[in-house]
């Protein structure tokens, strides 16, 4: 175990040694895009919370239910992240074909896997919590044991979620019977579906009381996450036997249920891996059957080295049951999105919770693209990497090949993201012109940021993994994941601006706003074409610099 | 015979190591040119010279007569390689595997081709598996029928026999064998020496990114003084 142990660290040491290598430039706007994210999302945060200050006594009981909020929706999406990248690090990887080979027991092989599950799979949490939890330490004027009692209740709270996602990989990669592939899509489905049923008890609400209410779900005592919350609020409070007590209960849980899968390792682990192996060999795959095989014999509108390039995307992405089951979890949350955009009466609000709704329908189709491309279209060139051999060699320009990849996510995110736009801007019942301004903005978020993700994933290409959330969580994907939240962002206060001045506060006239839209609009498409095209552009040059 | 790979000063500078030191080559049509030497030598960086997968420090290398610098795609046109860790698309068959080569150098009749190509290697009965279930030697036959599908003019194998059983290895040399008399020029780079002293018309031998000898198998032994088989000769050269 500590020679494993050893190795990571040296490799760790290794790729930081690496990373001096990198020009200066590169590192320097990375972390000044990392810190603008994380002071960003700071200020935002800080801001809201200080809007809520503004209604006592609900604002105050209002934050407190919307962390214990965050932290449920971070259990069940951190369950989720398990799962999937417990299914890359745990049963995938490459390594492990090395490690079982060596003297070395299925338990220490275990741990250090399990060890890397858990940081795949809630870095993010800690990135994207930091700003939310700080900012609103800050507004509450919380006592320092707020903070002395974060870092080990939050440490504690993620090891939970995953020994639960990672036990449930376990028991699908032990259970899945080799013939029936859908039976595990079954499963996965019976993991999601009851976390959405129980996310969905939650009601958006203009009423305070009915508000409150709706956060109810959050403060269930069996759930972990609630555990977490009160944990740290009421060490805010100085209420430190009772904030001990949540601490020890997420402490007893977070050693006992990896301790249970630690148990189970010779009965569960070893045997499960060894049936991955034999996933999929009884399957056959003849030439042009099947639904893509016959959409691929029908589609003669592109030339065949682009028709080579798209159906061998399609085709290796639909296989890797790492990125559909990710895809599915997706799309599952959004179907909750959609979800709870029923039946909630928006057509008896006033203009302006309308309006602002809507907005916040469009900034959330907006984020909702940004992780899309992030997640789906930035790997799409690192993927290639290790295939340059024939890919590079082929007789198909480097511009070709990043421009199929860009149109192929241009078309994928425009019609999800357009239909999902005309669907909930139908259940907000919206103005036409905010219907039609949305659904056009959520086409040239699509272009823009399918450009942006494209290029920037062969500017800062992975070739030595073969992991898409290994991929993404390195410094190309993080920063496109910044700069695609900043260009959604601007995009929304650019069109946010003229109509919040004009319907909502009628502080210009009819014809000073038409001239501000059309500036706007017109910003938005000078911004959309430059977030597309400079990635792209840099990603050709970088790959005719680029060596193999 | 026409010129096919020509290299001239060629040289590739990692860092503080030169990988390969001022290298001068021709290759002709329907020659199997052999590129021996020890590990570290130079041989893979020379390759992927030869491939544009790596950029030289100095020299250019010239493919069918196009600068692969600066008409990259014509000179790709007429290459295939065949690399010794040989990545490809797991979650495709063998067959759709063949087919996006196929497509990606517009190949005609390439159904039939397909067909042909894998019977030839015998994997015919396993071209609807995903390539993820094929073992090493089968991956390797794949990578041979990719790289013979569009008809190259020029092939560049690095260890060709790695993975393959004594009749596929038979296969591959009878193969070799017949592209170059159909006018292929073939740039193999091996450790096997007895498939060099076989199938070579000439052999170069390189060391420390330097070429310390080129020739046929005789004039090699005349140069060495040595009377015994290739590998004697490469250890008296490369004993330094």
């Amino acid at each position: 175990m500590k020679h494993i142990l050893r190795t990571r660290l040296w490799m760790l040491q290794n790729s930081i040694r690496h990373l001096r290598r990198h020009s200066s430039l590169k590192i320097g706007v990375i972390t000044f895009f990392i810190i603008f994210f994380l002071v960003g999302g700071y200020l935002l945060f800080y801001e809201g919370f200080n809007y809520l200050m503004n209604f006592p006594p609900f604002g105050r009981l209002l934050m407190d239910r919307l962390i214990a909020l965050f932290f449920v929706v971070v259990f069940f999406m951190l369950i989720f992240s398990n799962v999937i990248v417990a299914l890359a690090t745990l049963y995938m990887d490459k390594e492990l074909e090395f490690l079982i080979t060596l003297p070395i027991n299925f338990r220490s092989i275990f741990l250090t896997k399990f060890g890397e599950t858990v940081i795949f799979s809630s870095w993010a949490f800690v990135f994207l919590g930091g700003p939310l939890l700080l900012s609103f330490a800050h507004v509450r004027g919380v006592s320092f044991w707020f903070y002395l009692f974060l870092v080990p209740v939050t440490l504690t709270f993620i090891l939970i979620p995953a020994a639960l996602g990672v036990g449930l990989m376990m028991i699908i990669a032990r259970f899945y019977p080799l013939k029936r592939p859908r039976v595990l899509l079954l499963a996965i489905l019976v993991i999601v579906i009851p976390g959405m049923i129980f996310l969905s008890h939650f009601e958006f609400s203009p009423m305070m009381n009915e508000l409150l209410k709706g956060f109810q779900f959050s403060q269930h005592p069996l759930l972990p996450s609630y555990w977490a919350s009160e944990g740290i609020l009421l060490a805010g409070k100085r209420e430190l036997s009772h904030s001990l007590f949540f601490f020890f209960l997420l402490l007893a849980n977070a050693l006992y249920l990896p301790y249970l899968l630690f148990a189970f390792v010779p009965k569960l682990y070893y045997p499960g891996w060894i049936k991955t192996k034999g996933w999929g060999i009884k399957r056959l795959y003849p030439l042009g059957r099947g639904i893509i095989g016959r959409v691929e014999k029908s589609f003669p509108v592109l030339s065949p080295p682009c028709r080579a390039l798209l159906f061998k995307d399609i085709r290796t992405f639909i296989r890797d049951p790492s990125q559909w089951t990710q895809f599915i979890i997706f799309f599952g949350l959004l179907a909750l999105y959609i979800a709870n955009l029923r039946n909630r009466n928006y057509g008896i609000l006033s203009p302006f919770w309308k309006n602002i709704i809507s907005f916040f329908n469009l900034t959330a189709m907006g984020l909702t693209l940004s992780t899309l491309t992030t997640r789906f279209m930035f790997p799409l060139f690192s993927l290639e990497g290790k295939r340059f051999w024939f890919i590079g060699l082929a007789p198909i320009s480097f511009k070709k090949l990043l421009l199929q990849k860009f149109w192929c996510s241009v078309i994928l995110s425009f019609f999800i993201t357009e239909g999902l736009m005309i669907f909930s801007n139908i259940m907000l019942n919206v103005d036409r012109l905010i219907f039609t301004l949305s659904c056009l903005i959520v086409g040239f978020m699509s272009f823009a940021l399918s450009g942006l993700s494209i290029g920037l994933g062969a500017v800062f290409p992975n070739f030595r993994s073969d992991n898409p959330s290994r991929i993404v969580s390195g410094l190309g994907g993080t920063l496109d994941f910044i700069l695609s939240l900043g260009y959604v962002l601007i995009t929304v206060s650019l069109i946010g601006l003229p109509l919040h001045l004009f319907l909502i506060k009628g502080t210009i006239t009819t014809a000073f706003f038409h001239r501000f839209l059309f500036w706007a609009m017109s910003a938005i498409i000078m911004l959309s074409i430059l977030t597309a095209f400079l990635p792209l552009y840099s990603g050709v040059r970088n790959l005719k610099r680029m060596e193999f | 015979m026409n010129i096919m790979i020509k290299v001239e000063n060629l040289s590739k500078r990692f860092e503080d190591l030169w990988a390969v030191k001022k290298l001068d080559l021709e290759i002709r049509e329907g020659e199997i040119f052999t590129f021996l030497g020890p590990n570290g030598a130079g041989k893979t960086t020379t390759i992927k010279l030869l491939t544009g997968l790596l950029k030289p420090t100095t020299g250019k290398v010239t493919l069918g007569g196009y600068d692969l610098g600066k008409e990259r795609i014509n000179a790709l046109r007429l290459v295939s390689y065949i690399p010794d860790q040989p990545y490809l698309y797991d979650k495709l068959s063998g067959r759709e595997f063949l087919k996006f080569i196929g497509e990606l150098y517009m190949v005609k009749d390439l159904r039939e081709r397909i067909e042909k190509i894998l019977g030839t290697f015998e994997i015919a009965d396993f071209g609807d598996r995903l390539i993820e279930d094929y073992s090493h030697g089968m991956r390797q036959k794949l990578i041979f029928s990719a790289s013979l599908l569009h008809d190259p003019r020029i092939i560049i194998i690095d260890e060709p026999m790695v993975g393959l059983d004594p009749k596929s290895v038979r296969l591959v040399k009878d193969i070799l064998r017949n592209k170059a008399r159909e006018g292929v020029a073939i740039f193999l780079s091996t450790h096997t020496l007895s498939v060099a002293e076989e199938v070579a018309h000439r052999i170069a031998i390189i060391d420390h990114g330097n070429l310390i000898a080129m020739g046929t198998l005789s004039e090699l032994k005349s140069k060495a003084k040595e009377a015994g088989h290739l590998e004697d000769i490469f250890l008296e050269l490369t004993k330094s």
